[in-house]
């Protein structure tokens, strides 16, 4: 009986997070054409948490609620989505757009340490919890929605094959073959932001998934098409955080280990594997 | 087929003055000009991607902007100076991209679609690179692929973007020379920026030139050389 009210929402938030995670994360690589993109390093997440330390610790009531999260982090990830998006028309070197991607990061932590100055202790302290990064917090009844909305973000990758296939080859080409960019591209940011945003609430920001798993999946299925590329991201993005939640469920006796210290442990080698590989 | 009368282009501001310029059906173009003197502005403009700052733009009589993207994908097919290639899309892939306008949502390539690709490959005779990584080949067979994309296409017209910019000698001859074979069997017409002179004026059927004035001019393609240096670098 514990385990099914313990373990089994459990599991569920871990595959959930873990594709949605993955899928946003291939979606930016293939959009800014660039290995090294995802929610994390474009400021998507730090967006999030920006609007959820505003939320939660200014004592800006209207955001106060449970739902008042979700929205929060689901408005801050459509707004640093954007920017970033509107900045990729502007900044033609990928190198540039990653480097105003850690500057937003940088900013809203700034901004965020500001805001931890002025709150009250407890506030601090859930808000420090929670971006410590976990799969506890989701519960019953918004695993339901967030089944929902996981859905909603991997049928839209699923119906954006062709363009994402074409757009590996350049806008130019694309817009050729028939592929409406500026459609598409918001499109893409809009699933990136939902899933990312949804996730970041229910679960904290999450670093390094996004990155990583899409660039595992391409190294291992060796194929550019992005039928198999979105599936093979969720899959694997879900197998990982699961392995990630085992690893602190191991240890849980000893220490509490915090979901992004360790996907950030193994995803930096990676990132850096990646540079290695490529630049 | 391309009519472009009293047109200015640029990007916002005014960079060349288009008076008159006809691109005849089935030949093979070569667009010269300095560098800065808008080659590339012209080339966008001429597949839609930058509008006309004025004047008008006919494609088979008809203005490009009442054009759907559906049409336009039976006119227009480009090839970019430099293909990186793509991790793990292979030539046939890429080649198979060009069928987009005729394959459904999931991109699904047909048995005609094969068909299709069989004979470009056997055309282009790159048989023997269908399945390697578009990142594994060469800078010119990578350029050859791209052509069999645009092939593959159907397009009236394609355009490329200084195609040799990027290729050793013996590559560029190739490329202009496949140019040249394209137009003759399948009708299309080519149209390429180049700086390189002597293959154009040994190949192309007609060139443009972009003049120091700022001007189009259209020549015949055997012109001596010197007529181009002089009036347009």
């Amino acid at each position: 009986m514990l385990a099914h009210v313990f373990r089994i929402p459990k599991a569920i938030t871990g595959v959930l997070a873990g594709a949605a995670l993955a899928i946003s994360g291939l979606l930016m690589q293939t959009l800014f054409q660039n290995p090294l993109a995802g929610p994390y390093v474009l400021g998507i997440n730090s967006g999030s948490s920006l609007f959820v330390a505003l939320s939660t610790m200014t004592g800006i009531g209207i955001f106060a609620s449970d739902f008042g999260i979700i929205s929060s982090a689901l408005l801050g990830a459509f707004a640093f989505g954007l920017l970033i998006l509107i900045s990729s028309i502007y900044v033609r070197s990928k190198i540039s757009l990653l480097l105003i991607g850690i500057m937003l990061g940088s900013f809203s932590g700034a901004l965020i340490n500001v805001v931890q100055s002025y709150s009250n202790p407890d506030a601090l302290k859930a808000f420090t919890l929670w971006s410590f990064g976990s799969l506890n917090n989701v519960a019953f009844e918004q695993l339901w929605w967030f089944i929902l909305v996981a859905l909603l973000g991997i049928v839209l990758s699923l119906f954006l094959t062709k363009p994402l296939n074409l757009l590996v080859i350049g806008e130019e080409n694309a817009s050729l073959l028939g592929v409406n960019i500026k459609r598409t591209r918001l499109l893409i940011i809009f699933i990136a932001a939902l899933l990312t945003g949804t996730v970041t609430a229910l679960c904290g920001p999450i670093a390094f998934v996004g990155l990583a798993i899409p660039n595992i999946v391409k190294y291992i299925f060796k194929t550019s098409n992005h039928l198999f590329l979105i599936l093979g991201s969720a899959l694997m993005g879900a197998v990982l955080l699961l392995l990630c939640d085992l690893l602190i469920f191991a240890f849980s006796d000893i220490v509490q280990l915090p979901l992004n210290a360790i996907t950030a442990l193994f995803g930096a080698p990676i990132v850096v594997w990646i540079i290695l590989k490529k630049y | 087929m391309f009519k472009l009368k009293n047109v200015d282009i640029g990007y916002k501001k005014k960079l060349v003055h288009i008076n008159d310029l006809h691109v005849e059906k089935g030949k093979l173009y070569a667009l010269l000009g300095k560098n800065g003197s808008g080659k590339t502005t012209f080339l966008q403009t001429l597949m839609g991607n930058l509008s006309p700052l004025q004047g008008e733009y006919l494609i088979d009589g008809k203005a490009i902007q009442d054009l759907s993207k559906r049409e336009k994908m039976r006119y227009l097919s480009y090839v970019p100076s430099k293909f990186y290639g793509v991790e793990h899309l292979s030539v046939r892939e890429l080649i198979g991209m060009g069928r987009a306008p005729f394959t459904n949502v999931l991109g699904r390539i047909s048995q005609r679609d094969n068909d299709k690709i069989d004979e470009i490959l056997a055309l282009l005779k790159i048989e023997h690179l269908q399945c390697l990584s578009t990142q594994k080949i060469s800078d010119g067979e990578r350029q050859i692929a791209m052509i069999g994309k645009a092939l593959a296409q159907e397009a009236r017209a394609i355009i490329l973007d200084e195609p040799t910019a990027f290729l050793d000698y013996s590559n560029r001859l190739k490329t202009i020379q496949i140019l040249k074979e394209v137009v003759a069997k399948k009708g299309v017409t080519v149209l390429f920026s180049t700086h390189n002179l002597d293959l154009s004026l040994n190949y192309a059927d007609k060139i443009i030139s972009i003049n120091k004035e700022k001007e189009f001019e259209v020549f015949e393609g055997g012109i001596a050389k010197e007529v181009i240096i002089e009036k347009v670098y």
